[in-house]
């Protein structure tokens, strides 16, 4: 494994919020954030914004949705991007109702677009992290 | 209840320079926006006993700056939620006043990220969701609002272009403004360098040295004080932020219940309104305020200004300095600067005639939320 510097690496994402969603994405689950009252869902966690003592818990979904909007970033942030310029990043509507942020893997910028159908991929990263990306389908 | 409208003024106003001052710091740069608005409200320093900074991370040391001036005050607030932290220091410093713990409250913004090199909006975090996907600033969270508006309405980006270009062409006749000798045109626009597409260098704010500060008193103690006071009639604020990402978030800004509060203490309608500052930090945000506070209907907010309807010929004056795009950014101060200006009769060649109430609206973040949620309104009367 090639040694590079702190400043090299993309963050990771904060999985001490939103654990079991973390959790689920290992074994190639899509969870989200349910409430069984209503029937709900949320991503990410929060109370039912319906119900008053809601009864909520994560649950397997879909993985799919479809693009609500992006952008394409030109502007490099962090260094750990560089090599990645220009990318997309994406806001997806899920079947299921919740909108996530995340990048569409695996296509041109120039094929992204609004209202195209996608479907998550899990990406492993190492053995204590998989995150997520979606394909367009 | 008894409400706070016209119970309270602004009576003085300090601005330094805007652009590249080079040798200061931030803090130095705070002195000197706080000095000038005590000298230029004619009161005695030992009268201002309240102190609000739009803080950074130096909060612990936030005393330095009354303490360089000369002031004592009884309270030492850092704000920072974006560009509302104006506005919601209004509210706080009428808060002391009406509590009887202050009678004079100055308030500032402050900042010399020209010259510090800042990238303005990065994360140097190495745990970060959003960071993990890319997404850095909030100019690349308001470009998907951009984006998604451009979808549902038809909105051009030759559009989001005059409202750069309408404000450009107010400070190129403000001599105070840092982009007064720098015109450009829809060519110049399309050219612009993309940073978070659709969004490009000229949809973006500026990022410049400079501060602003203000000095709140009673009305009542105004009227023994040379300066003309600016009343306050009315404030509120609104937050977008039941939800992370949300179809409304990109569509609509918590303007309704900032607005609602704002204009039933001032008991004014928007037909009221003489001139206008909304909040400018890219110009998305601008139009969907425009749309939101109804100056149009939702989704035409693009040919609003295109058509010329806000520029100062037009139906109704917005941005009339050229604002955090063309004259200096200083967050929410930068509207609240000019609105007392032009309620004073000071604003030179981009003067609104008779400007007698002014609309300014402040937005901004308290939050790791999709885009900036929170939202304030100020209505000010000469």
């Amino acid at each position: 494994m090639a040694t590079e510097s702190i400043e090299n690496i993309k963050p990771i994402p904060d999985t001490s919020r939103d654990t079991p969603f973390w959790e689920g994405l290992k074994s190639n689950q899509f969870r989200l954030y349910k409430c069984q009252d209503c029937n709900t869902f949320y991503y990410p966690e929060q109370k039912c914004l319906n119900c008053k003592e809601p009864n909520m818990e994560w649950v397997p979904t879909s993985g799919r949705g479809k693009i609500y909007t992006f952008i394409i970033m030109h502007q490099l942030y962090n260094p750990a991007f560089q090599k990645e310029l220009p990318y997309n990043v994406s806001i997806i509507e899920l079947d299921e109702g919740p909108m996530i942020m995340s990048n569409i893997s695996d296509s041109d910028n120039e094929d992204i677009e609004i209202g195209k159908k996608v479907e998550v991929v899990f990406d492993q990263v190492n053995e204590d992290l998989t995150t997520h990306s979606f394909k367009i389908v | 209840m008894s409400g706070i409208k016209d119970k309270y003024a602004i009576v003085g106003l300090g601005y330094t320079a805007q652009g590249v001052i080079p040798g200061k710091t931030a803090e130095d740069i705070r002195v000197e926006a706080v000095d000038k608005a005590i000298q230029d409200s004619g009161l005695p320093r030992s009268s201002v006993d309240g102190y609000i900074w739009q803080n950074d991370d130096r909060a612990y040391t936030a005393g330095d700056v009354p303490r360089r001036l000369g002031l004592e005050p009884k309270f030492i607030w850092g704000m920072q939620s974006g560009g509302v932290t104006a506005i919601s220091s209004i509210v706080a410093a009428i808060g002391a006043m009406e509590a009887g713990i202050a009678d004079c409250v100055v308030s500032v913004y402050a900042s010399n990220a020209r010259s510090s090199g800042r990238l303005v909006g990065g994360s140097d975090s190495n745990v970060d969701h959003k960071g993990a996907f890319g997404m850095y600033s909030p100019g690349a969270e308001h470009a998907l609002a951009a984006r998604r508006h451009m979808h549902e309405y038809g909105t051009t980006r030759a559009q989001l272009a005059s409202i750069a270009i309408t404000e450009r062409d107010n400070a190129l006749k403000r001599p105070d403004a840092w982009m007064h000798d720098r015109p450009f045109d829809l060519d110049t626009y399309m050219n612009g360098r993309m940073i978070a597409d659709p969004l490009n260098l000229f949809d973006y704010c500026l990022v410049n040295d400079g501060g602003v500060a203000i000095v709140i008193t009673s009305a009542e103690k105004a009227q023994s004080l040379k300066s003309q006071p600016i009343y306050i009639m009315g404030t509120g604020l609104g937050h977008r932020i039941k939800q992370v990402h949300n179809k409304e978030h990109y569509l609509r800004l918590d303007v309704d219940r900032a607005k609602d509060t704002a204009f039933n203490e001032a008991g004014i309608t928007l037909d009221d309104v003489d001139v206008a500052q909304l909040y400018d930090c890219f110009t998305i945000t601008v139009l969907l305020e425009t749309e939101d506070y109804g100056f149009c209907a939702k989704g035409e907010g693009g040919a609003f200004w295109e058509d010329g309807h806000a520029s100062l010929s037009g139906k109704i004056p917005i941005n009339t300095s050229g604002n955090n795009m063309s004259w200096g950014y200083n967050q929410g101060m930068t509207p609240i600067c000019e609105n007392v200006l032009q309620l004073r009769g000071q604003a030179g060649d981009t003067q609104v005639k008779d400007a007698e109430i002014a609309l300014t609206s402040g937005h901004g973040t308290t939050s790791t939320g999709s885009q900036e949620e929170a939202h304030g309104t100020l209505v000010l009367r000469r």
